[in-house]
């Protein structure tokens, strides 16, 4: 490959490297997470998640991946990782915590079949995110012993698409795109109990307790979206996921024993709907807004996250002023996006429901001759409220993306 | 890239290489309300009493006879009862540097049988067990023992007491004075002749242990004169000689003419022994234990009565053992076939049997392999003494068939207080050991 046509593969590598080891090191995001299905994850890159819209995007040069029929518009393979760092607070009755966490849900690809006609990709995306820790000093009382130590909770996993889709864009100004998602995870809730004191030679008199539950999902889901662009100006986009089933399987070990508790169900996963538009106002700025809906209160298979569900719908909207290359622009050709988001949860916590409020800023960088972006975003976001959830989170994050693009026939 | 791109770029990479770099307050309380998985009970207790079987496991040493122990047992303590027996070859009196023409009545002294008492048993006894005293009675045997007629009873005797000074104060080294007319008489007549060593009855209580001729654990008796054989001998002393004639006996052993049985059932004691090895396996009723739980501490308690307990300082060790090598309730095995049956579990060790009075002995890790059915069979827990093949507990360098121990264990029929048992700490979650397709 020459360094005219993709983007400075070793400074890809400064990037991507410091995320990618991070990955593993996730340690917490929000108490929220702790329950039902977790956390969502959009699959929004850096510069959408700054300016708050993306399902309309239609650039060759910085593609989206948010809506499948965006790939149509391919010219180039391209490569896109997203990543991000947050530092989060989460207060509750219990007290307050701050948690950093990194994570890499994201990375796809794209390939041109026909250049700007018809595009194929495939790639990683998580959906959703199960990650927090909690620890309670606790006392017990055995026969002869007082004991002391502590019971620690932890829930970790995701659940991921692998989708593999196709985009064609069969009259000029209409896009359409379908994908077949592969979904799969897992969620593992682990609960121990330490008991510390008493002791005998440092070794605790009493064997600690593990209880360790795994759901291992597996399914496949379809995604259907369409792209409108009548004109430069104006631009609508949709897309349709139907509901899906997925098998889980679960398996129950309680350490030390054994025999294992094994079950598997069926869980029906609820439809989603996304739409989005963006306008060209003046001059390099742009506003638009992309929506969700999905009938998670739908969501079957588990009675006690049934009883939770609700229906999760979000909207998100921003500007962005886009990138110029005027010659001795400096930081004025940099693109500037603005953008606020709300998301109510797919499950209540504490009896209410969950409102997420994020507000985003950021701006980009296009790699020598447009041949990729590196964007970031810097957002501020509020889960939950203490007055009806009984907790809230803030999470200050960092969001990189990086694509690059590349000539390969 | 052009060169004013870089440094975004880099700040960008290094922010998210800070931020990954950072590190989360440990878990906390927050969140701590939303856990979703608990287990269902933690630590419940269970007090298993009740024992579905019992064995008294008698243990032999096939290699290791009555008459070839390095210790000789006299006295009586715990209803058991031990005499020395030792056989004195007339015909190899003399040697060549005590021909036989040293041996007559104007020359020799005195005539005296030694005995050397291990330490344990000495005024300088290394443990709280009391010092014993012990008067000696000597008598001649009507014909020299048999050494596989022990333990037995006492072989048949003429009554008549060849010590000269019964009621001489004797300590660690006994030194007890025969008449010489009678020893000039033994060596007239030549050949075998058998001797009785019994404790008087005005002697103390006790079962004190003297070395053997088969002594080899020097370190377990007092400094003796260099070229003491630590053995019952016969000393002679001669007018014209500076040094005695030892004269070792032919052969030694211990009566133990009375050493009552394990009872048959555990209602009362459960005895371990050593030297007669005897040691009790017991089989808890598990029927309470639900299953498929986690044990956190399974432990056997047993009570030691130290009022009927005795001996030196010993190693216990509780190991598994087959249910079907269970006798009874008595069960005979050599040492090697127990040592090839056991699956030893955990020990403890220096244990006074006249001072400790409780046992604890973690049986967890055991107890967990029978809730999860890991053996083919059903293992009770045998309570022995620390034998070469439990090799962690092997520590010492006395073997368990040297000194005469006996534990007393408090049984079945005791108080709760002191009755032996599992104390158990389980805990679990429902759902395990079966599927559940929903």
């Amino acid at each position: 490959m020459s360094e005219r046509r993709f983007a400075a593969p070793p400074l890809v590598a400064v990037v991507l490297l410091p995320l990618l080891l991070a990955v593993g090191s996730a340690a917490a995001q929000t108490p929220f997470a702790l329950q039902n299905i977790g956390q969502r994850i959009e699959s929004d890159d850096a510069r959408m998640v700054a300016r708050g819209f993306g399902m309309t995007v239609n650039d060759s040069l910085h593609p989206g991946f948010k809506n499948v029929a965006s790939l149509s518009s391919l010219r180039h393979v391209a490569i896109k990782f997203t990543g991000f760092g947050e530092s989060s607070e989460h207060e509750d009755a219990g007290g307050s915590r701050h948690t950093y966490r990194t994570y890499a849900p994201d990375l796809r690809v794209g390939l041109p079949v026909i250049k700007g006609r018809l595009g194929l990709t495939a790639g990683f995306a998580i959906f959703r995110s199960s990650q927090f820790q909690t620890r309670v000093d606790t006392t017990w009382q055995a026969v002869e012993d007082s004991i002391i130590g502590n019971s620690q909770f932890v829930r970790e996993g995701s659940l991921f698409t692998v989708p593999l889709g196709v985009a064609w864009e069969p009259v000029g100004g209409i896009s359409l795109g379908a994908s077949l998602n592969l979904v799969r995870g897992a969620i593992r809730d682990a609960a121990a109990d330490f008991f510390e004191l008493p002791a005998v030679g440092g070794n605790p008199f009493y064997q600690p307790n593990s209880v360790v539950v795994e759901d291992r999902f597996s399914g496949t889901s379809a995604t259907v979206g369409a792209l409108l662009a009548p004109g430069r100006r104006f631009r609508l986009a949709a897309s349709y996921t139907p509901a899906y089933d997925v098998d889980v399987e679960r398996e129950e070990d309680l350490q030390g024993v054994a025999a294992r508790g094994r079950s598997s169900w069926v869980m029906g996963m609820p439809a989603e709907y996304r739409a989005g538009f963006e306008a060209r106002l003046f001059g390099r700025w742009k506003v638009g807004g992309d929506g969700l809906w999905a009938e998670s209160s739908a969501l079957s298979g588990r009675a006690d996250w049934e009883q939770a569900a609700e229906d999760e719908y979000a909207w998100s909207a921003g500007l962005e002023r886009v990138h110029a290359r005027e010659r001795r622009g400096g930081l004025k050709n940099l693109p500037l996006r603005l953008g606020t988001s709300f998301r109510r949860w797919a499950y209540a916590v504490g009896g209410a429901p969950v409102d997420e409020w994020t507000w985003a800023a950021g701006t980009g960088f296009p790699f020598r001759g447009d041949m990729g972006h590196l964007d970031v975003a810097v957002s501020y976001g509020r889960i939950g409220e203490r007055a009806t959830n009984g907790r809230e989170s803030t999470v200050w994050r960092l969001t990189v993306s990086v694509t690059g693009l590349e000539t390969w026939w | 890239m052009s060169p004013h791109f870089k440094v975004p770029v880099a700040a960008a990479a290094f922010a998210v290489a800070l931020l990954a770099g950072c590190t989360s307050e440990l878990p906390s309380e927050v969140g701590a309300d939303l856990a979703t998985v608990e287990l269902d009970s933690v630590l419940v207790p269970l007090d298993v009493f009740a024992v579905d079987r019992y064995s008294a496991l008698a243990v032999q040493d096939p290699d290791l006879p009555l008459s070839r122990q390095q210790v000789l047992y006299l006295g009586g303590q715990m209803g058991n009862r031990s005499s020395i027996l030792v056989n004195f070859d007339f015909d190899a009196y003399a040697s060549e540097d005590f021909p036989e023409s040293l041996f007559t009545a104007g020359n020799i002294q005195t005539v005296k049988l030694s005995l050397t008492r291990l330490r344990f048993y000495g005024e300088a006894a290394d443990t709280n067990a009391p010092v014993v005293r012990v008067f000696y009675r000597i008598y001649a045997l009507d014909a020299p023992f048999d050494s596989t007629a022990f333990p037995g009873p006492v072989p048949p005797h003429d009554g008549r007491d060849l010590n000269a000074d019964y009621f001489l104060e004797q300590g660690s080294l006994p030194q007890i004075p025969l008449y010489k007319s009678d020893f000039l008489e033994w060596i007239a007549e030549g050949g075998l002749r058998g001797f009785l060593i019994q404790a008087g009855a005005e002697s103390d209580s006790g079962l004190v242990g003297f070395a053997a001729r088969d002594l080899r654990r020097f370190s377990e008796i007092p400094p003796v004169a260099v070229g003491t054989v630590p053995a019952p001998n016969l000393v002679v002393n001669f007018a014209s000689e500076e040094i005695n004639r030892l004269i070792p006996p032919q052969a030694d052993i211990s009566t133990f003419d009375q050493v009552p049985a394990p009872p048959a059932v555990p209602d009362a004691t459960l005895l371990v022994r050593t030297c007669l090895r005897q040691y009790p396996a017991l089989l808890f009723s598990l029927a309470k234990l639900p299953p498929d739980v986690y044990i956190n501490r399974a432990v056997l308690v047993l009570h030691n009565d130290t009022s009927r307990s005795f001996g030196t300082l010993q190693t216990l060790v509780v190991s598994e053992l087959d249910t079907g090598s269970f006798g009874d309730p008595y069960g005979s095995l050599t040492l090697d076939s127990l040592g090839q049956l056991l699956y030893p579990v955990t020990g403890t060790f220096n244990n006074d049997p006249g001072f400790n009075r409780r046992f604890d002995f973690n049986v967890t890790a055991s107890l967990q392999r029978a809730v999860n059915g890991a053996y083919t069979g059903v293992r009770g827990f045998v309570l022995t003494a620390d034998e070469d093949f439990l090799t962690g507990y092997d520590t010492a360098v006395i073997d368990p068939d040297f000194y005469f121990n006996e534990f007393h264990f408090h049984g079945t029929a005791a108080p709760d207080s002191v009755r032996p048992h599992l104390l158990i700490h389980y805990s679990s979650v429902t759902g395990l050991g079966g599927d559940d397709d929903e």
